[in-house]
């Protein structure tokens, strides 16, 4: 038995690795346009050191611009070290945004339209027994119908009384469900009475799909365990910068488990 | 040019010829490669993969000395008037304690012959080495020589002279096998028990063989046991085997069935008493079948094959299943024809098929009255036809020559299921392929100082309908074009000369030198670096054109105390061409269009490659370094520089040693060492949306921790009953329990720094065996 245990389990634990050494300067920009309530903002920030204990390097007094192609524009103004935001560009369904970042005399752009949400659904929550796969306990539930001739890249958020649950493994991306055919999507984490629970659907281009779908590939622990080389996810910013301009509608449900 | 070669060296005198087959007198298994020498020289010539020589000499009174490593000398006297044919039996060498069979050349061969850059192997001595859970293995033996790596301890996949593990051609009885990986990568799909020899060619590759660019492993299995019964077998902790060999004509046919299985699943269910977390759900068998007829003379028929699968059945209960299989097998028939006694002639048919099924099953719903059905298949298929010929004109030259054509028959992938009321289907179009090639060689002796071979192989390959192919610019597609069922639309073809030569000093030094040119039509579109089962191999299409590679090498080999002794040293320089690499999360499986994610870009790769060995004698056994580099340089993923390939080890060590205590006991021992594979570490970090993200700065950058390894075994013979023979194998591997890295990977630790952790799967393993034979 310990023969076969040691063949197949395998031991896993920490190494000492020398990391090479990055001479890269590169800048990080997190941009966000939501048909939400929620401001449009922009994040920008430096990479750091592997053995940095904050990953967080902020890059203030960078010069930030969102335009759209309804005509608005705006120089976005710096609220707290590195968080870049607008006070008045609000995400609209079907509109193109632009994007424009300049730090150190060197220029980052990136342009995205908005796709809509294109679902019908009901979204519910179930009691389900123990079985092989889950907990005695509540779950939630979504129908989702995909209307032809719309985006069918989406991600999905889930928050538990203000826990967000989108943790590494935990993006969800639904790459071509079939338009006009019913799917059914169980949410896996389970849930108590009382319990506030939030989905929220955004709709993602290609490329932004292609994007998480490399994190989820970096961050994923079975994924990344396979011998597939890491690379740096894919950008839509020009200027060789990391990171990604989001442009999403989004789909929200708030439901009490009573 | 080579028939001015040819004629010019042909004298024109009254000649006769003596041929025939040499054969082990103790079962009529044809010898590979023996040695027929006229006494006191160095003429003669060597059997061929069927055991058959062809000798044409003047007039005479000739003495001819059959040899064979392990095998007493037979010395014949032939009073040469006439065409004599002989047919000779050698018996096993009859020293008190048995000799180690390390290689299967005998004496100077290593000095004489015109080959370089190969390996030979005999079942014999890959049983002597230690074992891993008591299985003894071609694939890890080969590992331990000069120039060969694993791609991973976990993978029966080789890297040969730099080379990716998709450019080496291995082929059981001449048939390709695809995956030769049981147990992902643990075991390698060929019994010993079954097998004769083993003959990997990394260098210079003859012109008989193609269809890789940088190496050909040529598995034979034995031909079955003529004399009498005879069987082989072992009970070990993980797996046992059988094998039983008899004549079915007594000294004309013969069969040989060979199986073996895993038990690890029976003996977890048995254990874990319904705790299902405790069983092992998986499983491999394999079996082996080979019957031989000697018709007359002239005509000798084979008729071989294997079949094996791995079951992995990942089942929760009746309501939710999953099980995957996977596996090869191979068919080969072949007719060896003595045309005349001067020509010798194979035709051979071919079938192979690796083939993998995904399935998963589940009901739920309320009353469990809706279903989910998955269901992924894929196969690779080839049919082949062969006809080679051996016309041994003189004892000067020796030719080769042949036709070649083989139907590819891929599919990539189909999966096919449902979820609840909705099916799906999703394939990828079958592609289907032909691939010819003819060649021609001559070994050529110019006096008793340079030897040469040179020949030359043509190979074409010609695309097939039914198919729809992409048309791509600039990665991404532009237009698609469909051909009807059997429309050759595209066709690549390639000149591949081979050419080497001996300058012999003296009996026991020599140089040699050699230039090859190795054709691809296939290639392997995964992107990882070791290999997995469900590897998408697919053919050159008009937008991905055939891999080639020029390989220059020059050796000095000299044996020393009376060839007991015998040390090489070779240099290599392979330049490889139409290398494709992976635009960055490329995804292989169900991509129509993944050649858009291919890039495209060359290789490089050379080294030094010591070896000294002692083929026999209580001690035997080898030492081999090889030291070496091998780099890509692919557009749009790193054009600019060179970067180290997954496949580069700088230093590569590899001491093996067997020992015959006293004649019931024997010790033997490997101890390897390898410079840690490149891999991209991260260079720094970065955050985005809550997640703490690595960045990378260049492929290869960063190595894994060099890899180490003891192994090792002790034979104990039990006292032979009659004809039974039995004995116990024991077996350590990795003795000092280094924590070799199959995996590193980084996860950012509690305070925010990144850690690196490591994955090691074959730590200490003890295992024992009981074998036997009769």
């Amino acid at each position: 038995m310990v023969l076969i245990s040691l063949i197949l389990t395998g031991c896993f634990e920490p190494v000492e690795t020398e990391f090479p050494e990055n001479t890269m300067e590169k800048v990080v920009i997190e941009g966000m346009v939501n048909d939400l309530n929620d401001p449009t903002r922009v994040i920008i920030s430096r990479i750091t050191s592997p053995n940095e204990p904050s990953g967080f390097l902020p890059v203030e007094n960078a010069e930030v611009s969102i335009k759209d192609d309804l005509g608005n524009y705006e120089l976005l103004s710096q609220s707290s070290p590195g968080i870049y935001e607008s006070e008045n560009i609000n995400g609209v369904i079907g509109a193109t945004y632009s994007l424009e970042v300049k730090v150190d005399d060197q220029l980052y752009t990136a342009r995205e339209k908005m796709c809509p949400v294109a679902f019908e659904d009901s979204t519910y929550y179930t009691w389900k027994e123990k079985n092989e796969i889950y907990e005695e306990g509540y779950y939630l539930e979504s129908k989702i119908k995909r209307l032809a001739d719309t985006s069918s890249f989406y991600r999905l958020i889930f928050k538990k009384n203000d826990s967000i649950y989108a943790n590494y493994s935990d993006l969800t991306l639904f790459e071509s469900v079939p338009a006009m055919e019913l799917a059914e999507i169980i949410i896996p984490y389970k849930l108590g009475a009382n319990d506030t629970v939030e989905v929220s659907m955004y709709s993602l281009s290609k490329g932004l799909y292609e994007y998480w779908s490399a994190v989820a590939r970096i961050t994923n622990a079975t994924l990344r365990n396979s011998s597939i080389p890491p690379q740096n996810p894919p950008s839509n910013i020009s200027g060789n910068a990391l990171g990604f301009f989001q442009v999403s509608s989004v789909l929200q449900h708030t439901l009490i488990i009573r | 040019m080579l028939l001015v070669f040819l004629f010019t060296s042909t004298a024109f005198s009254q000649k006769f010829t003596l041929h025939g087959y040499v054969n082990d007198k103790e079962n009529g298994e044809a010898l590979i490669g023996a040695n027929v020498i006229l006494k006191g020289t160095t003429s003669g010539t060597v059997t061929n993969v069927y055991g058959f020589y062809s000798l044409s000499l003047e007039a005479g009174d000739y003495t001819i000395v059959y040899s064979y490593i392990g095998f007493d000398d037979v010395e014949k006297e032939i009073d040469l008037r006439s065409d004599i044919s002989l047919t000779i039996e050698l018996s096993p060498a009859s020293e008190s304690i048995e000799e180690v069979v390390v290689s299967a050349e005998a004496k100077n061969q290593n000095i004489v012959s015109t080959q370089m850059g190969v390996e030979k192997l005999q079942s014999k001595t890959i049983e002597k080495i230690p074992v891993l859970l008591g299985e003894a293995d071609v694939i890890k033996a080969l590992k331990l020589l000069p120039g060969i790596v694993s791609t991973s301890e976990m993978s029966s996949n080789l890297s040969v002279r730099g080379g990716a593990y998709d450019q080496n051609m291995i082929m059981l009885d001449e048939a390709s096998v695809y995956n030769a990986s049981h147990l992902l990568g643990l075991f390698s799909v060929f019994n010993n028990d079954a097998i004769k020899s083993v003959e990997l060619y990394k260098g210079m590759i003859p012109a008989q063989y193609g269809g890789r660019i940088s190496s050909v492993v040529d598995i034979r299995m034995r031909e079955g046991n003529q004399k009498g019964l005879s069987g082989v077998g072992s009970v070990g902790l993980l797996t046992s085997r059988l094998t039983l060999e008899a004549p079915i004509i007594k000294g004309k046919a013969a069969i040989l069935m060979s199986g073996r299985r895993t038990y690890i699943d029976l003996l977890t269910k048995a254990i874990s008493k319904g705790n299902q977390a405790s069983e092992v759900p998986y499983y491999f068998y394999d079996y082996n079948l080979k019957a031989n007829y000697t018709i007359n003379d002239k005509h000798r028929v084979y008729l071989s094959g294997y079949f094996g699968r791995d079951v992995a059945d990942m089942s929760l209960s009746d309501d939710n299943s999953q099980k995957t299989y996977w596996g090869n097998y191979t068919a080969t028939f072949r007719w060896n024809y003595m045309i005349s006694n001067k020509l010798f002639s194979n035709l051979t048919l071919l079938a192979s098929d690796y083939d993998y099924l995904i399935e998963s099953k589940s009901t739920y719903g309320q009353n469990k009255e809706k279903t989910q059905n998955l269901k992924w298949d894929a196969f690779l298929k080839d049919y082949s036809f062969k006809l080679d010929f051996n016309y041994y004109l003189n004892p000067q030259n020796s030719v080769k020559f042949g036709v070649f054509t083989i139907y590819h028959d891929f599919n990539i992938g189909d999966i096919n299921g449902n979820i609840d009321t909705v099916y799906y289907n999703f394939s990828i179009p079958k592609n289907y392929s032909l691939e010819h090639a003819a060649y021609i060689s001559n070994q050529q002796k110019l006096g008793q100082k340079i030897v040469l071979e040179y020949g030359l192989r043509i190979s074409l390959l010609q695309n097939m309908g039914k198919a729809t192919i992409y048309g791509i610019k600039n990665y991404e597609v532009v237009d698609t074009n469909q051909y009807k069922r059997r429309e050759v639309f595209n066709t690549y073809s390639g000149l591949e000369p081979r050419f080497s030569s001996t300058f012999i000093i003296n009996e026991h030094n020599s140089v040699k030198v050699g230039y090859s040119r190795t054709v691809q039509y296939l290639h392997v579109a995964s992107n990882s670096n070791s290999g997995t089962p469900l590897d998408v191999w697919m053919p050159v299409s008009p937008y991905v054109k055939p891999q080639y590679a020029h390989q220059f090498a020059v050796g000095l080999f000299s044996n020393f105390f009376d060839n007991k002794l015998q040390t090489s040293v070779e240099g290599y320089y392979k330049k490889m061409n139409n290398q494709i690499d992976f635009k960055e999360f490329s995804n292989p499986y169900f991509n129509p269009q993944i050649e858009a994610d291919f890039r495209f870009g060359i290789g490089r790769a050379y080294g030094l490659e010591f070896m000294l060995k002692k083929p026999d004698g209580r001690f035997s056994g080898w030492l081999s370094y090889t030291l070496s580099k091998s780099e890509r340089k692919i557009k749009d993923i790193q054009e600019k520089d060179w970067f180290l390939s997954p496949y580069d080890h700088t230093h590569n060590i590899s001491v093996v040693g067997m020992f015959d205590i006293t004649k019931r006991l024997s010790v033997s021992g490997n101890w390897v060492y390898l410079t840690g594979q490149p891999f991209d570490s991260p260079s720094a970090r970065w955050e985005y949306g809550n997640l703490i993200l690595p960045y990378y700065n260049g492929k290869n950058t960063s190595r894994y921790p060099d890899y180490n390894r003891l192994d090792l075994g002790l034979e104990l013979k039990n006292k032979s009953k009659s004809r039974f023979e039995s004995s116990w194998t024991f077996s350590v591997y990795n003795v000092y329990n280094q924590r070799n890295p199959n995996v590193i990977y980084f996860e950012a630790s509690g305070n925010n720094n990144t850690q690196a952790y490591r994955m090691s799967m074959l730590q200490r393993i003890y295992s024992v065996s009981f074998n036997f034979k009769f």
